[in-house]
């Protein structure tokens, strides 16, 4: 126990010095950091544009208004920016599978995950991530949500971002084990739960929200919380939990899997 | 040795692009197609994505035309026939991304081997580019309206003589001009800046929230629907008007608008590529 402790002290101080360094060196060319950084702003404006016209057009749709659309697009933000800063490298295995670098972080004494996620950063997601908080606030503020709502709202976000992390990060990139120059293939799978998730599916009732709950939990994402964040729900946050822990699980049990099956290329070169 | 660029085009390139032919593009395309045909997986997700896509956008508006007590003249169906049209011909077909190919060849230096070779560098990166995706779009062109068919049923196209559909078949065609010639001169502004990213992502959101991605032109506001309609934006996105029934009036200005911006745009490309051409210098040896 005191073994394991010690590793994932490790594991996480190798992980946030590694990331540390990924950001200051990102951070070097001043002017391209900050243009990214608003530049990814601005294109999440126009989402929220483009999505502010059909309320516009058909006013309240199934209790959803334009408020609650930029609280969803501002919760989504959020997580989209916490789990892609935190964890941008692991969308490269693809890459690092096929062309045998993967074997560099196999032959490491860390978690190969924490490796990967601290291999790389996307710095347009900082853009995503203060929008995102901006938004949340403001809508937070705007839905006058009261300590237990909020309460309730935090636990979603962790939620939330896990389930993320899963479906869009980790899952669609395991394919790079099973065939080669899956990277398209992956990202086409991270843009279905993407999808999910942004679009204003929180109007949706039936069997399609149960799937949306469940199977491909988008609604996690963005409407649960703004749901929450308007009433009590309870029972939403325990089915929240519930499929967070179930995919997490089979998430992390393909991952050691799939792993198994990589053969190393024997790439030569400096590490 | 180094020549310019216009030198060598003068010299030889000129006489050379002088006798390729139509038939050089269309060979460029098919070989741009049977490449990207390798690759039947990709192509079938790239199909179901858009499929899962529509189905969820179909079922929304499902939702606000049944809960909303707004009223509109564009029918549901005609709605989710207008957004596919959207998914199909701007973002499977993808023209608006020979920005990124100009951009990344530029920035690269590849652009220099391109122009001694004895075709147009610029029709040549398109046609590479409509080979690429055209077997996508076609594929999407027989599955989108077979799923869209199951989801929401037949347009109304009762609206449409003959006479229409010619003019949105030219329609169709200055659209892939406007597109091709507004976006390669992005790319090529890569000659001049250091990123030229963020000039492309201005042009791609406007054309993503004007040019009807998620809501048909035919449901933005009265005023905004006739901005869109006659800027560069709204001829590029204007094969999505062939499911609105209150365009016909208009079709005539929108023909006039289209065969104006395409010929403006087009001047423009070229004078940009003459000054791109002029600043690059190719090192022979």
């Amino acid at each position: 126990m005191v073994r394991l402790l010690q590793n994932i002290r490790h594991d996480i101080r190798v992980y946030r010095l590694t990331l540390g360094m990924q950001f200051r060196a990102a951070a070097t060319l001043r002017a391209a950091f900050v243009i990214q950084i608003v530049g990814m702003m601005l294109n999440n404006s126009a989402l929220i544009i483009a999505w502010l016209f059909l309320f516009n057009r058909f006013g309240t749709i199934n209790g959803w208004s334009a408020s609650e659309l930029v609280g969803l697009q501002g919760i989504n933000m959020l997580v989209f920016g916490m789990v892609m800063l935190l964890s941008v490298g692991i969308l490269d295995l693809p890459r690092h599978v096929d062309q045998g670098s993967f074997d560099s972080f196999l032959t490491r004494p860390s978690s190969l995950l924490t490796q990967l996620a601290s291999s790389n950063v996307d710095v347009s997601t900082i853009g995503d991530f203060l929008m995102g908080l901006g938004l949340t606030i403001w809508y937070i503020a705007h839905a006058h949500a009261n300590a237990t709502a909020i309460i309730l709202f935090l636990a979603l976000m962790l939620i939330g971002s896990v389930i993320f992390w899963s479906f869009t990060v980790l899952l669609p990139n395991l394919l790079a084990f099973y065939m080669f120059d899956s990277e398209r293939l992956s990202r086409y799978f991270g843009f279905v739960f993407l999808d999910t998730s942004m679009y204003p599916t929180g109007v949706l009732t039936g069997s399609l929200r149960t799937v949306l709950l469940t199977a491909v939990p988008g609604l996690f994402v963005g409407a649960v919380q703004v749901d929450v964040l308007r009433g009590l729900h309870w029972s939403l946050v325990l089915l929240g939990l519930i499929v967070m822990a179930l995919w997490l699980a089979f998430s992390l049990w393909l991952f050691r899997r799939a792993v198994r099956k990589y053969e190393s290329a024997n790439l030569v070169g400096a590490r | 040795m180094k020549a310019t660029p216009s030198k060598l085009h003068e010299r030889g390139v000129g006489q050379l692009t002088r006798r390729s032919s139509l038939r050089t593009y269309l060979d460029i395309i098919r070989a741009s197609a049977r490449e990207d045909s390798a690759n039947a997986r990709r192509l079938v997700a790239g199909v179901a994505v858009s499929v899962i896509r529509v189905g969820l956008i179909a079922a929304i508006y499902k939702v606000a035309y049944a809960h909303s007590a707004a009223r509109t003249s564009l029918p549901y169906a005609n709605a989710l026939w207008s957004i596919a049209a959207y998914f199909a011909f701007i973002l499977n077909l993808g023209i608006r991304n020979v920005f990124k190919i100009v951009d990344r060849e530029v920035r690269t230096g590849v652009v220099e081997v391109g122009v001694i070779k004895p075709i147009d560098w610029r029709l040549y990166k398109i046609c590479e580019l409509l080979g690429k995706n055209g077997l996508e779009f076609l594929a999407q062109l027989i599955v989108l309206p077979i799923a869209l068919l199951i989801f929401v049923g037949a347009p109304d196209m009762s609206h449409l003589t003959f006479l229409d559909s010619a003019a949105f078949v030219l329609l169709t065609l200055l659209a892939m001009i406007v597109a091709s010639a507004m976006f390669l001169t992005v790319g090529l502004a890569a000659f001049w800046l250091q990123d030229a990213q963020p000039v492309y992502r201005i042009l791609d959101k406007l054309t993503l929230v004007f040019g009807g991605a998620f809501v048909p032109i035919a449901l933005l506001p009265h005023a905004t629907q006739i901005l869109v309609r006659y800027s560069p934006f709204g001829v590029y996105a204007a094969p999505t008007q062939l499911f609105n029934p209150q365009i016909l009036p208009s079709l005539g200005p929108m023909v006039l608008a289209a065969v104006a911006w395409s010929a403006f745009l087009v001047f423009l490309c070229d004078r940009v590529w003459q000054r791109a051409m002029s600043k690059i210098e190719v090192n022979g040896g």
